[in-house]
């Protein structure tokens, strides 16, 4: 077991050195990603600070509050592009038939897949912008407790489960139809969705981000916790989902594989 | 020019081919611009006004946005660089057709297919968020729908300097992807330009990104004189003019020193 | 006659970054890199003439596709002059480039989703061929490679060798009368080669037209050019009839034999330099004038249960040639 386990820690090693020696040579294109990536957060803190110079709150919540759920949004998916880089090259893995090398080898295929290729500017990028989101919480007005602290990393263990699903469906796309690139970026224009609390959009909507495509639970529910609010569900059946999703996302792909055809010769 | 009008005929098959990408795409800038909306729609419960804007006003601002970001910045230059670095573009160079012609004759047709698409997506966006949005006299209409187009004009520019980069690096997406991320709070479907600082906005304005939908949208919401209207559009037109000076600066180099690479 | 090609003392120099391998290098680069020079094309001269067809060949970076590019007027020469139909390619005038094709093997023009027939219409287009002439060459193209059932197919879905063909269609639907062709027959099989061969030579013959090959397979040189110019690391180290390599180069015949009985090695050496020696197989080189009497001799004096009387082949003179150069 544990055997297994290092091998897997070497693969991973192998893949993030060259991602990192790929970075190094590009290093223009590296800034410049950074650059941009900061621009993004800096421009929605300051969208956000402006709302809250000229408005007391949106639907329900302060703008302190609101804040909160941005950065929340922003850690996780930080943490998620870190590690699961792989998906952005898949589609080319599969037209190119790199994906039967993943196939046939010992190695657990969706591993390879999902974490192939670390994302160091995202590594980079996630150190500076926690520290100051840090800093920046503790100058708002918010009730955060020992306990909500505890239940919100809790709850970010729930959100990296439903996010690896998430990938792990648009893999399966990938291998029936090969159209990954707008499908991930679909995730990711929905994920962004919940950079605002989702509980503020109209039914039908709320439900279907909660529960079906389950993206409230991922940022808005822990956010809810930590800021000792009225959450709209409960922990356990936020992880019953969570767990279900991840399992059917396991289930399709068991499925994908069977109908895979290989790239042609 | 018959040879023009079959890349355009044929550039528009092509763009169907599949149809499924086609419907992810817009589907994800239907979910961008519904976003939008609804946060608007919540933040003005309970208020009348924010950052000088009624709820009428920024409403129709996010809906013209929409609009004019699918027909403005809807490209097929994104290929470019990459086309150039690894020589594709060699076989359109050495045909009696004119490259830029023929990217012109492909990027109409896919504007064209995005205007198809963002009819139905405004209507419905319509239906459910039933805004009221009036309409300016012709004469403004005329001007607004001039301005766009030369706020097309000014995007193809700017994507024909980027694509340039692939004479020297294959890295042609980073540059684009700072553009981009520009694009979202200069010209963004979030929140209009004027919600910022004065400073800020000072700053934003000695850069083109505002003339490649702000200003669009200003002129149609009514809120320039005729004055500063002119104004604007003569300097979305000098930024034509430059952009396209400095590439047709790089594109001669670069062909001088193209490598036409692979086989 | 005016040569219809001509080059003048061309020369092609391109700037390349070197990277140092590992992780250390990586950082190395971050601020410090290095250049080198290559010399693609180095001094390169010759004329060609209507109708011919030429061979050039040569190893791989060589030179061989950029001497194409510039005669297509891809690629701006360094220096030194290049004439095609008495045009300079660079300047790249309509009235040139509707007279040439450069077709190269791995680079595709058809539009990969939509059926090889628009890519063919969208040629029509753009080098203004009359519906007649159209219609008239892509019949007689289509029926001679045999597609006329597949240009409707999108051109993904086509086999190599039916893209390939397909792609030829496309380059020559306008009669060009000057054809470079960039390793044309790569990746197809030995029946899709020989398809190939015979329609080049077919249309070499139909319409005059002067045609540059490149190829690895010597197969391709040996069928359809009389001439070959021989290029190496950017210079051009000869020029003439194919046959005049293979007499001046291939000094030797090759005689293959297969004993019925052991025979010792000290035994064969008396009628040649032994190249093979293998039980009851050996290869004997033998200088050409000798060679038929030779093989009588041991026919008569040795066990023989087959003999074979071949030429080198192309490949084995061709690296003779480069061999004897490096030795220059």
């Amino acid at each position: 077991m544990l055997k297994r386990l290092k091998i897997y820690w070497i693969v991973w090693q192998t893949t993030a050195k060259y991602a990192l020696a790929e970075l190094l040579v590009s290093r223009w294109s590296s800034l410049i990603f950074f650059v941009g990536k900061g621009a993004r957060f800096a421009m929605t803190l300051l969208f956000l600070l402006l709302l809250k110079q000229s408005l007391a709150g949106i639907g329900g919540y302060t703008t302190d509050q609101v804040v909160v759920f941005f950065l929340t949004y922003q850690l996780t998916d930080n943490i998620t592009q870190m590690f699961f880089r792989g998906v952005y090259t898949f589609s080319w893995e599969v037209r190119s038939g790199e994906l039967d090398f993943y196939l046939s080898k010992p190695l657990n295929p969706l591993f390879r897949i999902l974490t192939g290729k670390p994302d160091f500017i995202d590594a980079s990028f996630f150190i500076p912008t926690t520290i100051f989101s840090i800093w920046l919480i503790s100058t708002l007005h918010l009730h955060i407790t020992s306990v909500s602290l505890i239940t919100y990393f809790f709850l970010l263990m729930n959100t990296f489960l439903i996010a690896a699903a998430f990938h792990i469906f648009v893999i399966c796309i990938g291998i029936l139809t090969t159209e990954v690139d707008n499908v991930i970026m679909l995730y990711r224009d929905a994920t962004a969705l919940s950079r605002f609390p989702i509980d503020v959009y109209r039914e039908p909507l709320r439900t279907i981000l909660f529960f079906i495509v389950p993206v409230g639970l991922m940022n808005t529910l822990p956010a809810q916790f930590l800021l000792n609010l009225k959450p709209t569900t409960t922990v356990l059946l936020s992880f019953a989902i969570g767990g279900g999703f991840f399992l059917l996302s396991l289930w399709t792909w068991r499925l994908s594989l069977r109908k895979y055809t290989s790239a042609g010769g | 020019m018959k040879k023009y009008w079959q890349i355009f005929s044929i550039s528009w098959q092509n763009g169907f081919v599949y149809p499924v990408s086609v419907l992810f795409w817009r589907l994800r800038q239907f979910l961008l611009t519904f976003m939008s909306l609804t946060i608007w729609t919540v933040i003005f419960t309970g208020h009348q006004q924010a950052f000088g804007y009624t709820q009428k006003d920024m409403i129709a601002y996010v809906f013209l946005v929409g609009f004019l970001q699918s027909v403005i910045l809807a490209t097929v230059l994104t290929n470019l660089g990459s086309d150039i670095y690894t020589g594709q573009i060699s076989n359109t160079l050495l045909k009696p057709i004119n490259l830029f012609a023929t990217l012109a004759a492909q990027d109409i047709a896919d504007k064209l297919k995005n205007f198809g698409f963002i009819i139905v997506e405004t209507v419905i966006l319509f239906l459910i968020f039933k805004p009221s949005i009036v309409f300016p006299p012709l004469t403004t209409l005329l001007i607004f729908i001039f301005s766009a187009l030369l706020g097309a004009v000014l995007l193809f520019s700017i994507m024909l300097l980027f694509g340039t980069l692939g004479f020297w690096t294959p890295d042609t997406w980073a540059p684009r992807f700072l553009f981009y991320m520009f694009i979202d709070f200069t010209a963004g479907k979030l929140y209009p330009l004027n919600i910022f600082p004065p400073l800020l906005q000072k700053i934003l304005f000695l850069t083109p990104f505002p003339y490649l939908s702000y200003i669009q949208t200003q002129i149609f919401i009514g809120k320039y004189t005729l004055m500063e209207t002119a104004q604007n559009i003569f300097i979305l037109i000098a930024w034509i003019v430059t952009i396209l000076f400095l590439f047709r600066f790089f594109w001669e180099r670069g062909l001088k020193e193209y490598g036409a690479l692979g086989r | 006659m005016q040569p219809i090609i001509s080059l003048q003392h061309l020369k092609k120099y391109f700037k390349v970054y070197k990277k140092k391998p590992g992780l250390f290098g990586s950082i190395q680069s971050l601020w410090h890199r290095e250049y080198e020079e290559i010399k693609a094309v180095d001094d390169i001269s010759f004329d060609i003439h209507q109708g011919e067809i030429v061979g050039f060949i040569g190893q791989n970076g060589a030179g061989k596709t950029t001497t194409l590019k510039m005669l297509s007027g891809l690629l701006y020469p360094t220096s030194g002059e290049v004439s095609v139909l008495g045009y300079n390619p660079w300047d790249r005038k309509p009235e040139f480039q509707k007279q040439f094709a450069l077709v190269m093997g791995q680079k595709n023009q058809l539009w990969w989703d939509l059926p090889a027939m628009e890519s063919f219409l969208l040629n029509k287009a753009i080098y203004e061929v009359p519906d007649e002439q159209f219609h008239k060459t892509i019949n007689k193209l289509m029926d001679l490679l045999d597609v006329r059932d597949i240009v409707n197919i999108q051109v993904r879905k086509l086999s190599l060798g039916q893209r390939m063909k397909c792609e030829l269609i496309a380059a020559l639907l306008h009669n060009p009368k000057v054809l470079f062709l960039d390793e044309p027959t790569i990746g197809l099989d030995v029946v899709m080669q020989k398809v190939l061969r015979d329609f080049i030579k077919a249309y070499n013959k139909e319409f005059g037209a002067t045609i540059i090959l490149t190829s690895h397979y010597m197969g391709d040189v040996k069928e359809l050019c009389k001439r070959a110019i021989i290029i190496d690391h950017g210079h051009k180290i000869f020029d003439g009839e194919l046959q005049q390599i293979i007499d001046h180069y291939a000094h030797n015949k090759i005689l293959s034999l297969t004993f019925s009985e052991e025979v010792t090695e000290k035994k064969l050496e008396k009628y040649g330099s032994l190249k093979e020696f293998d039980f009851l197989r050996a290869t004997l080189l033998v200088p050409r004038e000798k060679a038929a009497k030779v093989a009588a001799e041991i026919l008569s004096d040795l066990p023989i249960a087959d003999v074979n009387i071949e030429e080198p082949s192309i490949e084995a003179i061709i690296r003779e040639v480069f061999e004897s150069q490096g030795k220059k």
